[in-house]
C-alpha cells in the first residue's frame, strides 16, 4: 500500500461519494412562473390495496384540478407515528397528513393540526357518530375520515355444519360453539392478542358490549369480558398462540381451516375471497339477547398540519374532494372499509352485501378516543398488558384488571 | 553524541510540540464527528428527562421543568424491576453464549482443513439478512402450532407436547435469547478470529517444543495475546446487546405481558406507545448509566493492559 | 500422515455440521420465499416447499434492483468515510500519549450507548436545517456516525498489539508520524482494517433506522426500507419479503467472499514477526 494507491483510492472514494450529488439528487417540485401548486402528502399505505388506491385517487384528483400536483410519500406503519412526531418537532410535516384515527386526538393536542371549521361545515347528521367523534377535538374539526372498519365474527360454514352448530349470537353461544368446533388441529375460535394496540383493539368489542370500559377496567363488567376470552384459551378452544398472533396470522389460521371462527374486520374480505373458504359473518356476540354490539372503530383520517393559508386551502381541496361520494366509494371499495358518510355507506353495502354486518355495527361502534382523548395510548398500553397477563395465566383476570386499574388511575393523574 | 543532544534540545522541544499538534490532526475528524453527532442528542436526552415531556412538548420543544420527577416515576413503576432483571438476564446469557460459541468457532476455523475458508465465509451470511427477516423467520420457527422447531422436537420424540416458546413468559425469554445469540455469533467469531490469526505461529511452535499441551497453549499464549481484542469484543457486545430492540419487537413485541421487555424496548414503548417522552428519556438515560458502569470497568482493565504487562510470551 | 488427513476430514465434517445448523434459519427464510402465504402457516409445517413457486422473485427483482444499487452506494460510502476518519484516530489513541486518551475512549463508548432512536431524531433536526435530508451524503454521514466510534475501538484494539518500535523506525529516516502511519502501520493493520470495513459495510447495509428517519421522500431508498413496503398494516406478503431478503443478500455475500480473500492475503504480507 503505497502513497499512489492511497491517492487513487481517495480520489475514487471522493468521486463515488460526489457522483450521486450530480446525478438525480432531490429537486423540489418544479414551480414555474404561473402558479401551479405542489402539495405534499404522507400516509402509511406502503403496500396494496391501499397503495394503488391512493395512487389512483391522486391521479384522478390531479386531473380534476389542473395546476395542482400532489407529491405522495408512504412510510411504513410500524414507525409512522414516530416519524410524524419527529417531523412535527422539526416543523417539516407534509401539507396533508394521514393518521390512524386514535392518533388524531393526541396530534391535535399539540397544536400542529389546522382546525378545519373555517373551511366548511359538514352536515354532521349525514355521518356516523363514531367516526365523527374521532376527528373532533375540543369542539373543532381537525380532519376528515376516509373510511372506517370494525370487528365481527367470521365463521367457516362447512366446519359449523359438520359440528352441527349455528353461528353464535350470545356469549354462551360463542363458548358452546367454540367448544364444539375444536377438534384435531382446528381451534374453535381465533383472535389476536399481540402486545401493543392489537390486544386492546380486539378486546374492546367484548369490553364495551358488556358495558365495561378502559378507564374502569377494574369493574365487574370489564373483568367478565376478559374472562370470556380467558375461558376460551384456558379450555383450549382458542390457541395459546393468540398472545403472539397479529391479525394477519389470525387470518392465516382461518384460511387454513385451523380456526373455525375468527374475530376480524372487513379489510380481509378481498383476501378471503381468494381462498376456498365458504364463510359467513355475524356481529359481535352479546352477553344477553337484546343488547347491542359495541366494537371499536378502526380506519384512517386525513388531517392538515398548519402551514401557509394557500397550502392549507389546497390541502383542504384534496381531503374535501375525497368526501365526494364517488371518490369515497372508490377508496373504501379498494380498502374494503365502510365510509363514514352514511349515504355512501349505504350505496357501498348495496353493491357488496358482505359488508352489511360491518355497516350495521357502525351505528353502535365507538371511537377509541371518545372518552380518553389524548390519553388513550397510555391507557391502551396498560390494558393490553393486563389482557396478555390474564391470557397467559400469570395473573387471574381479576388480579390483572385490578392492577391495571391502579396503574391507569396513576397514569391519568400524571 | 551528548554534545549533539544538548545542541539539539531546543529545536527538539519545538519540533516535539509541533509533532504533538500534528498528532492531534489524526484525531480531528473524529472529534468533529463527536461534536456534531453525539453531544447534542446526549444533552437533549438528559434535558428531556428533566422535563414533563408529553406529546405537545415533543412537538413544540417547550415543557415545564420537573426535576427528577420522571426518574422517580420510572423507578417506582411496577415494570421497572422486572424490566431490569430481564435486561440483565438477556444480556448476560446472550453475551456468554455468543462469546463462547464465537471463540470456539474462531478456534476451529483457525486450523487448516479443507473448506475452512468457505465455511467461515458462509457463517457470515446470517449477518446479511435484515434483522426483521431473521427475527420473523425465528418467529415462524418458534410458533406453537406452525413452528418447525416444535415439529423437529416432536419427530425426534424429545418432547411429547409442543413447547409454548413465545407464549409462556419464561420460554418467551428463552426464545428471544436464542435468536439474539444466533444473530450475535458472527460478530464475535469475526473479531476473535481476526485476533487469533494475528498471533504468530512461532509462539505456538515454541510452546509445543517446550511440551505444552493444547489447553495449556490456549490459556498461556492465546488468551493473553487476545486480551485487548477479547475485552473490546465483550465491551462492544455488551453495549450493542443492551441496545437490541428489533429482535424483541418482532418476536414478541415485548410481551407476553411485558415478560420480554428490556430497557431498550421499554424506552420505546414509553415514548412511542404511551407517548410519555419524559419517562422514555429517563429510562433511556438509565440504560446509558448501566452501560457506563461497565465501560468504567472495561477502562480499568484496559488501562492496566496499556501501562502494565504487554500481551504475552516471548517478546 | 493418515492421522493428519483423517483429522482434516473430521474437522471438515464438524465444520459442515455446524454451518448447516447455523444456516438453517436462512434455509427456512428461503423456503418461505417459495411458499404461498397459506403454506407458510400450514399445520404441520412442511420442511420442503410442496409446490415451490418463484412468483415472489419476479416481483422482488423488478421492484428492488434500484434499491439494491442505493444500498451498495450508501454502504460503500460509509466504509470509505468511516475508515478515513477512524483509522488515524485509532492509531493515535493506540500509540500517541495524549492526556485525554481515557476520556476520549470513554466518549467513544458513551457515544454508542445512546439509544439509536435518540441519535436518529436529533440528526434529523440537524440535517433538516442544513439541507442534508434525502441525500446520499446525508445518509452516508448518518450511517457513519455509529460506524466511526465502533471502528475506532476495534482498530485501536488491534493496533495496540503493534510494537511501537515499528512505526518509529520511520522516524529514523527523518519522516514524521504521517509517513510512519501510512507506510508502516496501515500495511500491517490490513486485516484489522478489512475487518473494520466489513463491520461498517454491514452496519450501513442493514441500517433501517437512519434511512427511515433521514429519507422523507420517495427517490432514495435502500433495501431495508423497500423491504418494509411488504409489511402492510393488515396483511404482509411474507413470501415477497423473504424473496427480497434472499435476492438482496446475494451481492453482499459476494462482497463478503472477496473481502475474505483480502484478509488472508493481508495475513501473509503483514503479519507481525517478532
Amino acid at each position: 500500500m503505497n502513497k499512489r494507491m492511497i491517492m487513487v483510492l481517495m480520489c475514487a472514494g471522493l468521486v463515488l461519494v460526489c457522483l450521486p450529488l450530480f446525478a438525480g439528487g432531490q429537486k423540489e417540485g418544479a414551480t414555474s412562473a404561473t402558479a401551479p401548486v405542489t402539495i405534499t402528502e404522507m400516509d402509511y399505505w406502503t403496500s396494496d390495496p391501499g397503495d394503488t388506491a391512493m395512487k389512483n385517487y391522486i391521479a384522478a384528483f390531479q386531473t380534476a384540478h389542473p395546476g395542482v400536483t400532489v407529491q405522495r410519500t408512504s412510510e411504513p406503519f410500524v414507525s409512522y407515528l414516530s416519524k410524524a412526531l419527529t417531523m412535527a418537532s422539526a416543523h417539516s410535516l407534509p401539507d396533508i397528513l394521514e393518521l390512524d384515527n386514535p392518533q388524531l386526538q393526541a396530534f391535535a393536542s399539540t397544536g400542529t393540526l389546522a382546525a378545519l371549521d373555517s373551511f366548511t361545515s359538514i352536515d354532521k347528521s349525514k355521518y356516523y357518530d363514531g367516526p365523527l367523534s374521532t376527528v373532533i377535538y375540543k369542539e373543532h374539526i381537525y380532519g376528515l375520515p376516509v373510511g372506517n372498519n370494525n370487528l365481527a365474527i367470521y365463521y367457516n360454514k362447512k366446519l359449523l355444519q359438520d359440528a352441527g352448530v349455528n353461528p353464535p349470537k350470545t356469549w354462551d353461544d360463542l363458548l358452546a360453539d367454540a367448544k364444539a368446533l375444536t377438534k384435531g388441529n382446528t381451534y374453535g375460535f381465533a383472535f389476536s392478542a399481540r402486545a401493543g394496540e392489537e390486544a386492546s383493539w380486539q378486546f374492546e368489542p367484548w369490553l364495551w358490549t358488556n358495558k365495561g370500559d378502559l378507564q374502569t377496567i377494574g369493574s365487574a363488567e370489564s373483568i367478565a369480558a376478559l374472562k370470556l376470552l380467558v375461558t376460551m384459551v384456558q379450555n383450549g378452544w382458542a390457541s395459546k398462540s393468540v398472545t403472539n398472533w397479529g391479525q394477519d396470522e389470525v387470518e392465516q389460521q382461518f384460511e387454513n381451516g385451523n380456526a373455525a371462527m375468527q374475530e376480524m374486520g372487513p379489510w380481509m374480505l378481498p383476501q378471503l375471497a381468494k381462498s376456498k373458504i365458504d364463510f359467513g359473518i355475524v356481529p359481535i356476540p352479546v352477553p344477553q339477547p337484546g343488547m347491542a354490539p359495541v366494537p371499536a372503530l378502526g380506519g384512517e383520517v386525513f388531517t392538515i398540519p398548519t402551514s401557509t393559508p394557500d397550502k392549507e386551502k389546497t390541502a383542504w381541496t384534496f381531503i374535501a374532494w375525497m368526501q365526494q361520494p364517488d371518490n369515497l366509494i372508490a377508496l373504501n371499495k379498494a380498502f374494503a372499509y365502510i365510509p363514514a358518510f352514511i349515504p355512501a355507506a349505504q350505496q357501498l353495502v348495496q353493491s357488496n352485501p358482505l359488508l352489511t354486518v360491518f355497516a350495521d355495527q357502525m351505528k353502535t361502534g365507538r371511537a377509541r378516543t371518545m372518552i380518553l382523548g389524548p390519553n388513550y395510548p397510555k391507557v391502551s398500553e396498560i390494558v393490553s398488558s393486563a389482557v396478555q397477563a390474564a391470557l397467559v395465566g400469570t395473573a387471574t383476570p381479576e388480579a390483572a384488571c385490578q392492577q391495571a386499574q391502579q396503574q391507569i388511575d396513576q397514569a391519568l393523574k400524571q | 553524541m551528548r554534545a549533539e543532544a544538548v545542541n539539539q534540545r531546543p529545536s527538539m522541544s519545538r519540533s516535539f510540540r509541533r509533532r504533538q499538534r500534528l498528532r492531534l490532526l489524526f484525531l480531528l475528524p473524529m472529534l468533529v464527528e463527536f461534536a456534531v453527532v453525539f453531544v447534542y442528542p446526549l444533552f437533549n436526552n438528559v434535558r428531556m428527562s428533566l422535563l414533563r415531556y408529553d406529546i405537545a412538548a415533543f412537538v413544540s420543544g417547550r415543557a415545564p421543568f420537573v426535576g427528577f420527577e420522571n426518574y422517580v416515576n420510572i423507578l417506582g413503576n411496577r415494570l421497572m424491576e422486572p424490566t431490569v432483571i430481564n435486561t440483565v438476564v438477556f444480556t448476560v446469557v446472550s453475551i456468554l453464549f455468543q462469546f463462547v460459541i464465537g471463540m470456539l468457532l474462531a478456534l476451529l476455523f483457525k486450523r487448516r482443513f479443507a473448506g475452512a475458508q468457505l465455511l467461515r465465509t458462509l457463517l457470515l451470511i446470517p449477518w446479511l439478512l435484515p434483522i426483521i427477516v431473521s427475527a420473523t423467520t425465528f418467529r415462524w420457527m418458534f410458533d406453537y402450532t406452525n413452528g418447525i422447531i416444535n415439529q423437529f422436537l416432536l419427530d425426534l420424540h424429545l418432547i411429547t407436547h409442543p413447547l409454548s416458546w413465545l407464549i409462556t413468559p419464561q420460554l418467551a425469554m428463552v426464545s428471544v435469547i436464542i435468536t439474539n445469540i444466533w444473530i450475535g455469533i458472527p460478530f464475535n467469531m469475526v473479531l476473535l478470529y481476526g485476533g487469533l490469526v494475528a498471533i504468530p505461529d512461532e509462539y505456538y511452535e515454541a510452546a509445543s517444543i517446550d511440551g505444552a499441551s493444547g489447553p495449556q497453549s490456549f490459556w498461556y499464549i492465546t488468551v493473553p495475546a487476545l486480551r485487548e481484542v477479547m475485552m473490546i469484543v465483550l465491551m462492544l457486545g455488551l453495549i450493542y446487546t443492551l441496545k437490541v430492540f428489533d429482535v424483541i419487537m418482532v418476536l414478541t413485541g415485548g410481551g407476553p405481558a411485558d415478560s420480554t421487555q428490556i430497557l431498550s424496548t421499554w424506552t420505546y414503548s414509553l415514548s412511542f406507545r404511551s407517548l410519555s417522552f419524559g419517562q422514555g428519556a429517563a429510562a433511556g438515560n438509565l440504560l446509558i448509566v448501566i452501560s457506563l458502569v461497565f465501560a468504567v470497568i472495561y477502562l480499568r482493565f484496559s488501562w492496566t493492559s496499556l501501562t502494565g504487562a504487554r500481551s504475552g510470551g516471548g517478546r | 500422515m493418515p492421522t493428519r488427513q483423517r483429522r482434516s476430514v473430521l474437522l471438515t465434517i464438524i465444520g459442515c455440521a455446524i454451518v448447516i445448523a447455523m444456516l438453517f434459519p436462512l434455509y427456512w427464510a428461503f423456503a418461505g420465499s417459495l411458499k404461498t402465504n397459506n403454506q407458510i402457516f400450514a399445520i404441520p409445517p412442511t420442511f420442503l416447499p410442496t409446490t415451490p413457486t418463484f412468483d415472489s422473485y419476479e416481483d422482488a427483482f423488478a421492484a428492488q434492483w434500484r434499491a439494491l444499487v442505493t444500498s451498495i452506494i450508501v454502504s460503500a460510502g460509509t466504509v470509505l468515510l468511516s475508515l478515513v476518519v477512524a483509522t488515524p484516530a485509532a492509531y493515535a489513541l493506540a500509540h500517541f500519549k495524549f492526556h485525554a486518551t481515557t476520556v476520549l475512549v470513554t466518549c467513544l463508548l458513551l457515544a454508542q450507548m445512546i439509544p439509536p432512536v435518540v441519535l436518529a431524531n436529533s440528526l434529523y433536526v440537524i440535517f433538516n436545517r442544513v439541507g442534508l435530508l434525502n441525500s446520499y451524503v446525508g445518509l452516508i454521514a448518518g450511517d457513519s456516525s455509529l460506524a466511526i466510534p465502533f471502528s475506532v475501538l476495534i482498530l485501536r484494539a488491534y493496533m495496540q498489539s503493534i510494537p511501537p518500535e515499528l512505526p518509529e523506525a520511520a522516524y529514523v529516516d527523518g519522516a514524521g508520524d504521517l509517513e510512519g502511519f501510512l507506510r508502516i502501520v496501515l500495511p500491517i493493520s490490513r486485516s484489522a482494517i478489512i475487518t473494520a470495513a466489513l463491520f461498517a459495510f454491514l452496519f450501513a447495509w442493514g441500517d433501517f433506522l437512519f434511512a427511515l428517519t433521514l429519507l422523507t421522500k420517495p427517490g432514495i431508498q435502500p433495501i431495508t426500507l423497500s423491504l418494509y413496503r411488504f409489511f402492510g398494516i393488515f396483511l404482509t406478503a411474507w413470501n415477497r419479503a423473504m424473496a427480497t431478503a434472499v435476492i438482496t443478500s446475494i451481492p453482499a455475500a459476494l462482497l463478503l467472499v472477496l473481502a475474505q480473500r483480502f484478509i488472508t492475503a493481508g495475513l501473509t504480507a503483514g503479519s507481525l514477526k517478532g
